[in-house]
């Protein structure tokens, strides 16, 4: 009886591990695609750690406007706008004007000449001219109703206006009028989807094109990132086969090229390509605006060593990369 | 002890791979976060704060997340949030009390799931 037990598990663990392998020689085969340009290189930083001018703690956002670079340092309630030499060019406060200044500045974009700010604290997305001016705050008050927001990760804005907000914890994208209207809302208010596209796990950072107005979202705890046209009507998703959620249980996986471990940021290149801050697997990777991988880089992978925050793309190609680990601001370039 | 091995190993050839069916299985079903919170329990206890073990902090958003949550409880005066160790530490003004259920709810509130209370201000002093 004995022998034909161990028999029989013999049967089932070889039959397994051919199965496992099988399925790793296919992943390898079809969902684990190859470079198609070099890596990136370092070839600046700036900052340290602390709250004085130039300094950072928490560098969760970041984005680029000609010779500025704005930086969301989140736990100084603070964007510090920096020269591409690194030197400090000034500051805006987020939060509350004229109160107790407590906010949580995350993902940063810019879109139509105006910087695009989700303060996740206070559950507001606020809006400022490039010389940091409070031109409009939306929201401001935790809510899932049409137009408030339950700490929102990214915000941005379509060519003509319509400003686009992934609402974290409501685990939904709102899409809003420039002056803060609902419009229409993609995902259920509250409810976790893993597997269809439209549905999200903790939406992080929303990219608009500003070509075409498609935009993209980093569909944070589903480790993958979707598309959607103008009207917010789902287009593709990527990050692993065929960008559906995988268990996490095998999340392991997610270090393979073209895989995601917590996208939480994304920005779009002068040639369209879209730049994902893969968090957990500490790297940028760079994917054409289907989907496409071509490259990947940044430090060696400390599972994880948080030395990826978030990314933003100048318009010479240069790859700006903020470093949570060591409150850093990096420079990356082909 | 060696021989004893080798004639182990003879009888039950069929011991490896379901050993590695076994290993696999254990794997494949370890939720991510363990890996990033199994190995450490040194949580830093303080006299008025209570400290916590959670399960699924990945990110500055899981942080955060849970901070805000903390922050809306009466008596709470700050956070601070080990994720790599998944452990939080509430600082409250002295004489706060919450109840087990309360935290419990709180954790699950910020999405996440409360492993343990590792201290409590009492157990601290």
């Amino acid at each position: 009886m004995r022998r034909f037990l161990l028999k029989l598990m013999a049967w089932i663990g070889g039959a397994l591990g051919a199965l496992a392998l099988l399925i790793a020689a296919s992943i390898w085969l079809f969902f684990a695609p190859s470079a198609q340009q070099p890596p990136y290189r370092l070839v600046a930083s700036w900052g340290s750690p602390g709250s004085a001018p130039g300094q950072l703690d928490g560098p969760n956002g970041i984005a680029v406007a000609g010779a500025r670079i704005y930086v969301a340092d989140s736990l100084n309630h603070r964007i510090e706008i920096f020269d591409p030499q690194g030197r400090v060019q000034g500051s805006i406060g987020v939060g509350p004007q004229g109160l107790l200044p407590q906010a949580r500045p995350m993902n940063l974009n810019i879109a139509g000449g105006k910087l695009y700010v989700a303060d996740y604290w206070n559950d507001a997305v606020q809006v400022f001219t490039l010389d940091g001016h409070l031109l409009r705050t939306l929201g401001g008050k935790q809510g899932s109703g049409p137009g408030q927001f339950r700490a929102p990760g990214g915000t941005s804005a379509q060519p003509d206006g319509t400003i686009i907000v992934t609402d974290f914890y409501n685990q939904r994208v709102q899409m809003l009028s420039p002056i803060g209207r609902f419009i229409r809302q993609i995902g259920t208010t509250g409810d976790k989807g893993y597997v269809s596209g439209g549905n999200f796990n903790y939406p992080m950072d929303v990219t608009v094109s500003a070509s075409d107005g498609h935009f993209y979202v980093a569909d944070g705890y589903n480790d993958r990132i979707q598309e959607f046209d103008t009207q917010g009507r789902f287009l593709g998703m990527w990050g692993g086969p065929f960008g559906l959620h995988l268990p996490a249980s095998i999340n392991f996986l997610g270090g393979l090229p073209g895989w995601f471990r917590t996208p939480t940021s994304l920005a779009i290149g002068p040639h369209g390509n879209v730049y994902v801050a893969d968090q957990e697997n500490d790297r940028v990777q760079k994917f054409t605006a289907g989907g496409r991988f071509l490259t990947s880089f940044g430090h060696t992978p400390q599972s994880p060593g948080y030395s990826v925050g978030a990314v933003a793309v100048a318009g010479d190609g240069s790859v700006y990369v903020t470093n949570l680990a060591s409150s850093r601001v990096e420079i990356w370039r082909p | 002890m060696r021989t004893q091995v080798q004639s182990r190993t003879g009888r039950s050839p069929a011991l490896i791979p379901a050993a590695l069916f076994v290993l696999a299985a254990l794997w494949l079903t370890m939720p991510p976060a363990m890996a990033a919170t199994a190995a450490s329990t040194d949580a830093q206890a303080t006299a008025n704060a209570y400290v916590v073990r959670v399960d699924g902090l990945a990110c500055p958003y899981c942080a955060y997340g849970i901070e805000k949550q903390f922050s809306n409880l009466q008596g709470v005066t700050g956070t601070t949030v080990n994720i790599a160790k998944g452990v939080v530490v509430v600082h409250v003004k002295p004489g706060t009390r919450f109840t087990a259920p309360q935290i419990k709810k709180t954790v699950n509130d910020a999405g996440f799931t409360l492993k343990r209370v590792v201290s409590t201000p009492q157990l601290a002093q």
